[in-house]
């Protein structure tokens, strides 16, 4: 396998000659696995909640002013400021009360989580799977909601839009900027003539690391939470062709590299077809350790014979690689392209 | 998986091994640790692999690290392998581990921490008892520890499981946070090693009753509880029939982050388990750090505060 020499490029340019040539590329057969959920319309109804962390009550009316300027109503959860434990919005039950009521409400087509942190995961055997099947809904989150997009593609077959940058700072930044969060937008649409990526107008870096064709579900988010579905009902799926996304923040290179070992280990990987890595951070306290992370990177994925595409974002465009989970995906690493099919 | 009870007790003029599976000792020389094996009369064989290092502080590549192991699993001539640090590394190798040449040949097996994989490894493997233990660099830090180590490697697993600790300001006993008696095979270590274990061949076992021991070291609070559930929902839990819970030291410098904080997750989760509950044991990454028996049968009296190895 040729192994690419790195490049600097604008992202926007190529990702979206990519997205132009999208529709002339796909074929019909490809069409199966298409996005189902229809693009939300004016007046539709997007219920807040938090599964994990709480927000400040003085976060909700700016959010709420937001989406009501877009156009829609705004539900809100109950438990969304509590404080329980390491700073749960509420207790599991509570959290996942709240939750499920949206997911069983027929009038809410798009839920936002707006966490931060852990928490998510002991909400999963407890959420009303077969009502999301009944009322497929939207589904926003970032971070440790990981699990959760994992999850609702697993047990509701739904995709999901994972953020990859917190969703009330999404938010905020487009109230700041007279603009919208580029997942907003998508919801719009819900348009095959987008890449996954949200690519706006930034510059970042994209490397092809490994050359190479592949396609396969797009699953994926930060490893630490994948390692942490091993071995569960919720894990990567090994039954199907897998484009994997990988990122993380705020790990040592070790840890990562323990969570690489346990996705390997334990499966992750046997129907994985090509490789996106987003943005992984070591914490700051050790600046050396950020070298390692990549080092840790290219040990892993150089040699593994699959297409690997390295999009290495700096903080502030980071919401920019927001992406709908759980659909066909088309990588080329060659040409660094990502297209639904 | 049958019990094996047959490790030999250490003896004057035996071999003893000391590995790095994991973690590189270098900078640290490797001779003060066999000096203190030889002091007490066992003949030394060092790894090749102890001061290598390579990405990661890992003490050299995969490969070293696996023949390294491998070699000492496989003589017969060797009866105890004691590991000289944790760190990180093992996870990495289990897969290409010989169980069968330490099947053939038991032996005793020391170290905590990221060892725990090994522990966990090998009891899934063969069935052996290994030894929860101060890895080399962290044997000798108190008399408590030492004694409670040397008496487990001379085969006196039955006559004192958990000695007591002299009175101490920072240590108040085991406290019995869910009363109620459990027997089973003695499994754990680490959190963080037993989670990155999950769905792994080498995960904790669900084919016996558990009872299951914890520790560690510098974890948010946050993050222990994302562990616990991660293993529950793994289904790790499903035969533990009791817990018996060590140190878990906090993480400093984070906002929020309080011994109490931990204390409470650690006792919000144990709660939902219905099951017997030992905790704050004197095991751990702490200066007085009992040895456990991994693989053992052992009965647990939370009420009592105390457990007891079965023969």
């Amino acid at each position: 396998m040729k192994r690419r020499d790195f490049l600097t490029i604008p992202a926007a340019s190529c990702l979206f000659s990519a997205m132009n040539s999208c529709q002339t590329t796909m074929k019909p057969e490809q069409t199966v696995h298409s996005i189902s959920l229809p693009a939300i319309q004016n007046g539709d109804t997007i219920g807040c909640l938090c599964t994990a962390g709480g927000i400040e009550p003085a976060q909700q009316e700016p959010i709420e002013r937001f989406f009501q300027s877009q156009g829609y109503r705004v539900r809100w959860g109950a438990y969304l400021g509590g404080d329980f434990l390491y700073g749960l919005s509420g207790a599991t039950q509570e959290r996942l009360a709240d939750l499920n009521a949206f997911i069983r409400d027929e009038e809410i087509k798009v839920i936002v989580d707006l966490s931060d942190g852990y928490g998510a995961l002991p909400l999963l055997v407890g959420i009303d799977f077969d009502a999301l099947r009944t009322y497929p809904k939207w589904f926003i989150g970032y971070s440790d909601r990981t699990v959760l997009h994992l999850a609702i593609y697993k047990k509701a077959e739904l995709h999901s839009i994972m953020v990859t940058d917190s969703v009330p700072d999404c938010i905020n930044n487009s109230i700041n900027n007279e603009g919208f969060p580029a997942w907003l937008r998508f919801l719009r649409l819900s348009s095959m003539n987008e890449t996954p990526f949200f690519v706006r107008q930034h510059k970042f870096t994209i490397e092809t690391w490994v050359s190479g064709q592949a396609r396969g579900k797009l699953i994926g988010g930060r490893v630490s939470r994948l390692a942490g579905l091993a071995g569960t009902d919720f894990a990567v799926p090994t039954e199907e062709d897998v484009i994997l996304f990988l990122e993380e923040s705020d790990e040592y290179a070790y840890r990562v590299d323990r969570c690489l070992t346990q996705l390997f280990e334990s499966g992750a990987f046997s129907r994985v077809r090509g490789i996106v890595l987003g943005r992984f951070r070591s914490p700051e306290d050790e600046p050396d350790d950020q070298i390692d992370l990549i080092d840790v990177l290219r040990e892993r994925f150089l040699s593994l014979n699959l297409p690997v595409l390295s999009l290495q974002t700096t903080e502030k465009e980071n919401d920019t690689l927001s992406m709908v989970l759980g659909t066909m995906v088309e990588l080329n690493s060659d040409e660094k392209i990502l297209n639904y099919i | 998986m049958t019990q094996r009870f047959h490790i030999q007790p250490l003896q004057p003029g035996d071999w003893a091994a000391l590995a790095a599976p994991a973690k590189s000792i270098s900078p640290a020389p490797v001779e003060p640790y066999a000096d203190l094996l030889r002091t007490k009369g066992y003949r030394v064989k060092i790894g090749e692999n102890v001061s290598k290092k390579v990405l990661l502080d890992l003490a050299g590549t995969d490969a070293d690290r696996i023949d390294a192991l491998n070699m000492f699993f496989r003589d017969p001539e060797i009866r105890a392998i004691f590991c000289l640090t944790g760190g990180y590394g093992v996870t990495r190798i289990l897969r290409h581990l010989d169980y069968a040449a330490l099947s053939a040949h038991p032996k005793i097996i020391c170290g905590y921490s990221d060892i725990t994989a090994l522990h966990v490894a090998v009891s899934v493997k063969t069935g052996l008892i290994t030894f929860h233990s101060p890895n080399m660099d962290s044997v000798s830090r108190t008399a408590y520890t030492d004694r409670c180590w040397w008496a487990m490697l001379e085969g006196q697993l039955h006559r004192e499981p958990m000695p007591p600790l002299p009175p101490d300001d920072d240590y108040n006993g085991p406290e019995t946070w869910t009363d109620g008696v459990a027997e089973g095979v003695l499994l754990g270590g680490n959190l963080s090693l037993l989670a990155a274990l999950a769905g792994t061949p080498f995960a904790l076992p669900i084919d016996r009753d558990v009872i299951l021991f914890l520790e560690d070291v510098g974890e948010l609070s946050s993050r222990v509880d994302f562990m616990l559930h991660q293993l529950r929902l793994a289904g790790a839990f499903e035969r533990v029939r009791g817990m018996m819970l060590g140190q878990f030291t906090y993480r400093k410098n984070q906002r929020r982050e309080t011994p109490e904080l931990l204390s409470r997750v650690l006792q919000t989760f144990c709660q939902e388990l219905n099951i017997p509950v030992l905790a704050n044991l004197p095991f751990g990454h702490v200066r007085n750090n009992l040895t456990l028996a991994h693989g053992a049968r052992v009965r647990l009296d939370a009420g009592r505060k105390q457990f007891s190895y079965l023969a």
